[in-house]
């Protein structure tokens, strides 16, 4: 019994944390889409359509959708990933706001892309 | 983004990763580590410092360079270990300094070590005469060891033939006012012997005792508190309160 105990604490207990750190730095790319009404991929490909067939009202009311998830999805996203890669799409959030606001198709797109290439590497 | 949550939830990462990895590396005395071992360890706390607080890294890649650096140190060791020839190359070989009471002023050089590096450290050992030094080496953990003329050196029992008794390490009997009924069972000893010998000192409970030990040749060592656990703890005796 005395064994097993100490084979536990020198060799066991030592890998299941390391394996539980390493799940835990890695779980951004898994994870990031988790508890989330519908994957952010969605709301953007719905935006990008929305945006090109000019329904600016229907945009900014998904945007306000993608806003709450993105909320969501930073609090597990943080732990793994870089900060100025939150801040990048927390940025890109804003100028696409901004652009759909005015009702300004080329720059909503641009910001949309930068959008998808950023949610793309994040957890990369 | 929390900042000060990710910080701690990376802190708790890097603290206990650079608790596992230390103990998989063993023990190595701070005085006896080589000056690689040296670099090593700076930059294997350096790297857990940034995995820490860099948050403009991703953890993951910061934690892949603490355990590359701490793969590489074993396997270092392991090599080492199982090779002498290696083991001269990476840690090098310790140095004579003083020969048959020359100093090696060209080793000296070599080592980049001047004549005050070596008297201070001659005086470190209580050596203030050079006369008295047969051989000095550096070693490669920066140390000097010396070996003394047979003339000055002490005189041990042996030398003058007298006989010793065996001693051994003594055992821990009580510490912090605990009785350790292993160690008392270990020495085939019970606590009415303990309580004896006690109260042949004039302790009542051995809740008296910051540490008691009992040495080889069966003497107990007794350290009572010089304070009452009360007065420890806050609470001062009437008298004292008078005074």
């Amino acid at each position: 019994m005395k064994k097993i105990g100490r084979f536990f604490l020198t060799k066991a207990l030592p890998c299941i944390i390391l394996t539980f750190f390493i799940l835990f730095m890695n779980s951004g790319n898994y994870l990031k889409n988790y508890g989330l009404a519908e994957p952010v991929p969605l709301y953007l490909q719905r935006l990008q359509q929305m945006i090109a067939r000019g329904e600016w009202q229907e945009a900014a009311a998904n945007l306000n959708q993608l806003e709450v998830a993105w909320r969501q999805a930073v609090r597990i996203l943080q732990f793994s990933e870089e900060r100025d890669e939150i801040n990048n799409f927390q940025h890109s959030l804003a100028r696409l706001k901004g652009y759909v606001a005015a009702e300004e198709t080329g720059g909503a797109l641009a910001a949309l892309h930068e959008l998808e290439e950023t949610w793309a590497d994040l957890g990369k | 983004m929390n900042e000060a949550a990710v910080v701690f939830a990376r802190g708790i990462i890097a603290f206990f990763t650079l608790l596992i990895f230390t103990r998989i590396l063993g023990k190595q005395q701070v005085s006896e580590l080589t000056f690689f071992d040296y670099i090593h360890g700076i930059t294997i706390g350096s790297i857990a410092a940034t995995l820490t607080t860099d948050l403009s890294s991703r953890a993951w890649p910061q934690w892949v360079g603490l355990a590359t650096w701490t793969v590489a140190v074993w396997l270092l060791q392991w090599i080492t270990l199982h090779s002498r020839g290696f083991a001269k190359y990476i840690n090098g070989e310790p140095v004579i300094l003083i020969k048959n009471g020359q100093i090696m002023e060209k080793n000296l050089k070599k080592m980049r070590f001047t004549i005050d590096d070596l008297l201070t450290q001659l005086r470190h050992q209580q050596i203030f005469d050079l006369k008295e030094v047969e051989f000095a080496l550096l070693e490669t953990d920066g140390k000097l060891s010396v070996l003394k003329k047979t003339q000055y050196a002490a005189v041990t029992p042996d030398d003058l033939k007298i006989p010793t008794k065996y001693r051994g390490i003594s055992t821990e009997l009580i510490y912090d006012g605990t009785v350790i009924d292993a160690n008392l069972r270990r020495v085939k000893l019970d606590r009415s012997w303990l309580d004896h010998q006690l109260k042949a000192q004039g302790i009542n409970s051995p809740r008296e005792v910051a540490l008691a030990l009992l040495n080889t040749e069966g003497e107990l060592y007794v350290s009572r508190y010089q304070q009452t656990r009360q007065q420890r703890a806050g609470f001062q005796s009437p008298k004292a309160n008078n005074e």
